[in-house]
């Protein structure tokens, strides 16, 4: 077996997926996560997003390309991603979790390989595919997404050291802290913008009271 | 100064030569795969229209319906001056029956609504005022009444007012009456009552959910005071040479299946599930489709009276082109009451400005129609030239890159096929084409495809099995290279 105290930075997110036992114990004990790694896989989630929704295959493709918005599906991947980094590290710490706010973000953009993984391979596949065989593509893309899901469970329980019963408490406070953040988060736009156009009434008020004649 | 007074003169010399265009009284569109306007050519514009002192007989007064018979003679039924005038195809006069006889007697009609005409030449009108259907020659002479159905189906207290009548082949009569909501009445040829035909749902919107709901809670005397939900009536009933019925509905809050063609089984046979009319309005006006015609090729029209809009369906209910508007200008309606064909033209009775106005295809209109009918009798390949001069004149007409590309696919140019479905946006008819390209390739390429196949297969498998191999021969190089160095 190879040791993975020998394995780069860039091939040890792939260990985990396979090893994600092994894998994530070795991460925490022997710090091998890397940041810079996690970044580029949580820009790679992104961009695949991007192309299975601009380059995936015209029968399987509902979206209109001329249509594309890339805020919104940076608004769907990586602010998401984000949110519930910091919801599961808020409610961990309440609940003694051993994993800190940047380990948290790593493990779990490692476990996002899976997902990504099978999105580019669907997005090949689907060029040589015909309506009647999305079957095949529609089971890919659950199994990339379930491996992903395996994947964050064990790495939030072995991040922070959790029971089984912890860890499932913990995804659901983590997912409905989303929803808090995400209500605050349009609370407070709203409420800027009533701001913003408050202050512009003024700015106005002031220009045609004095300066107009 | 001297280069102002030069772009100047050059401005308003601009002005002047606008280019002079005959104006097209009204903008054509089309509705794409996902709902939205599309402007498009005029597929009709207006040709003449016909008044009624044109014919010499005096001004038309609320003429309510129109029918053209299997010899494309016109009849107008002048509703407002209790006549009937007769037109052949050419739009000049052939007679008026300005009075009946019945039984000796001189009878005259009361807001009479709708006129049907059989093979034998019999007029059958509907007379609302008088509550009756009469059957008469050409001269006025009334062979038969048929009064109110005797029936326990229809209560004594109904005002029994009918507004359309039609015949079909063997003689069987469908009439349309006002305060009838179960569909049509049937009668035989003697006037006894068959039944009703093709009746309307009422449809579960959230509206009637919410009446069922406080109707649960209500007393019988509040519950008497709420609105009832009841069927929606048909506007009108056209019949075809094949004895289909086509009915329309003007009721505003139907969504869905506003035409439809019923076989003399009494099952709908176009897509109920289509929304036909316009399907998002600006304004509060929706489509209230009022009449409806469908010509010998099949094609189907039907009139919305408030926005004063043709709708053009072919029998598959997609919505081929939308013309007119409601105005002041020619060729625009005050208020449209009927609609009938001749050969590929279309009229429109209009009795507010009582007149009629016929419809002339224009060539983007003619091209539609021939690339339809090809299309229809499964000659693609012969579709291809009309739908290609359609395609030049609107190149966002998904109709005719589904008439292009199957006409391709059978040529096999699936690449093209491809491309052409892509554009009209059905992915069904792209799925077929893929396959057929995809079966091509591998035709093609055998050999290539079968050998590269196995070499992948050979490839990963003896990867596999000799990875161990693999990794120690590496681990050795490694270990002998620190070793020499």
């Amino acid at each position: 077996m190879l040791s993975y105290a020998k394995m780069s930075k860039y091939k040890y997110p792939f260990y985990i997926v396979l090893h994600p036992n092994d894998g994530y114990q070795e991460l925490k004990y022997n710090k091998k996560g890397s940041f810079r790694v996690s970044i580029i896989i949580v820009l790679l989630w992104y961009v695949s997003a991007v192309l299975n929704r601009q380059t995936l295959d015209f029968v399987f493709n509902p979206s209109r390309p001329e249509k594309l918005n890339l805020f919104m599906i940076a608004a769907s991947t990586i602010l998401i991603f984000t949110i519930a980094v910091i919801s599961n590290w808020c409610f961990s710490t309440l609940m003694d979790g051993k994993g800190n706010l940047k380990d948290i973000w790593i493990v779990c953009s490692y476990a996002l390989i899976p997902m990504i993984v099978t999105t580019f391979i669907t997005i090949i596949l689907s060029k040589g595919m015909i309506l009647e065989e999305e079957v095949f593509l529609t089971y890919i893309k659950l199994i990339g997404v379930l491996w992903s899901a395996v994947l964050y469970f064990l790495s939030i329980q072995i991040v922070h050291d959790f029971s089984f019963i912890k860890t499932v408490n913990t995804i659901l406070l983590t997912v409905l802290g989303m929803l808090i953040i995400l209500f605050l988060f349009i609370l407070i736009y709203s409420l800027f913008q009533q701001v913003i156009m408050f202050a512009g009434n003024i700015f106005y008020e002031i220009i045609y009271r004095f300066f107009s004649n | 100064m001297k280069l102002k007074t030069v772009l100047t003169s050059i401005l308003v010399s601009l002005m002047l030569v606008q280019p002079v265009y005959a104006a097209e009284p009204y903008d054509g569109y089309t509705y794409n795969s996902y709902g939205e306007k599309v402007p498009a050519p005029n597929s009709y514009l207006p040709e003449k229209v016909v008044l009624g002192i044109d014919l010499g007989v005096g001004h038309f007064n609320k003429p309510m319906d129109l029918f053209k018979d299997k010899n494309d003679n016109i009849y107008i039924l002048d509703t407002g001056n209790n006549r009937v005038v007769i037109m052949d195809k050419n739009f000049k006069l052939v007679k008026v029956i300005n009075s009946f006889v019945n039984e000796g007697k001189p009878d005259v009609l009361k807001d009479a609504r709708g006129i049907f005409v059989d093979n034998e030449g019999k007029i059958y009108i509907a007379d609302k005022g008088n509550a009756r259907v009469i059957v008469t020659d050409d001269s006025g002479n009334i062979q038969k009444v048929y009064g109110k159905p005797k029936t326990d189906l229809i209560s004594d207290k109904i005002t029994y007012a009918p507004r359309k009548v039609v015949v079909n082949t063997i003689g069987n009569i469908y009439v349309l009456s006002d305060n009838i909501n179960q569909g049509m009445i049937s009668l035989d040829k003697d006037g006894n009552f068959k039944g009703f035909f093709g009746r309307e749902k009422v449809e579960a919107t959230a509206q009637v959910l919410t009446e069922m709901f406080w109707r649960k809670f209500s007393t019988k005397e509040q519950i008497a005071q709420r609105n009832s939900f009841q069927p929606v009536e048909y506007s009108n009933i056209f019949m075809d040479n094949q004895d289909f019925i086509y009915t329309s509905t003007s009721y505003e809050a139907t969504t869905k299946g506003q035409i439809k063609k019923i076989n003399p089984k009494g099952t709908n046979t176009l897509d109920a599930k289509m929304q036909f009319g316009d399907l998002k309005t600006t304004g509060t006006a929706k489509t209230a489709l009022i009449d409806v015609t469908s010509d010998s090729e099949g094609f189907i029209f039907a009139l919305d009276k408030n926005l004063g809009r043709v709708f053009m369906y072919d029998q598959r209910s997609e919505l081929l082109s939308a013309f007119g508007k409601n105005g002041d200008g020619v060729g625009t309606f005050g208020e449209p009451a009927a609609i009938e064909s001749l050969e590929d033209k279309i009229m429109v009775l209009d009795d507010k400005k009582n007149e009629l106005v016929v419809f002339s295809p224009t060539i983007y209109g003619k091209d539609i129609r021939k690339g339809i009918k090809l299309y229809e009798e499964g000659s693609f390949k012969d579709a291809l030239d009309p739908w290609r001069e359609v395609q030049k004149l609107n190149s966002n007409y998904e109709i005719a890159y589904v008439g292009i590309g199957r006409a391709l696919q059978l040529t096999d140019d699936y690449t093209g096929a491809m491309k052409s479905f892509k554009l009209s946006n059905n992915r069904t008819l792209y799925s077929g084409a893929k396959l057929d390209y995809r079966s091509y390739i591998l035709r093609q390429h055998f050999t290539t495809v079968v050998v590269g196949f196995l070499a992948v297969v050979l490839g990963i498998y003896y990867a596999i099995k000799y990875r161990k191999n693999i990794k120690r021969i590496l681990l050795k190089k490694r270990k002998g290279d620190s070793i020499n160095a």
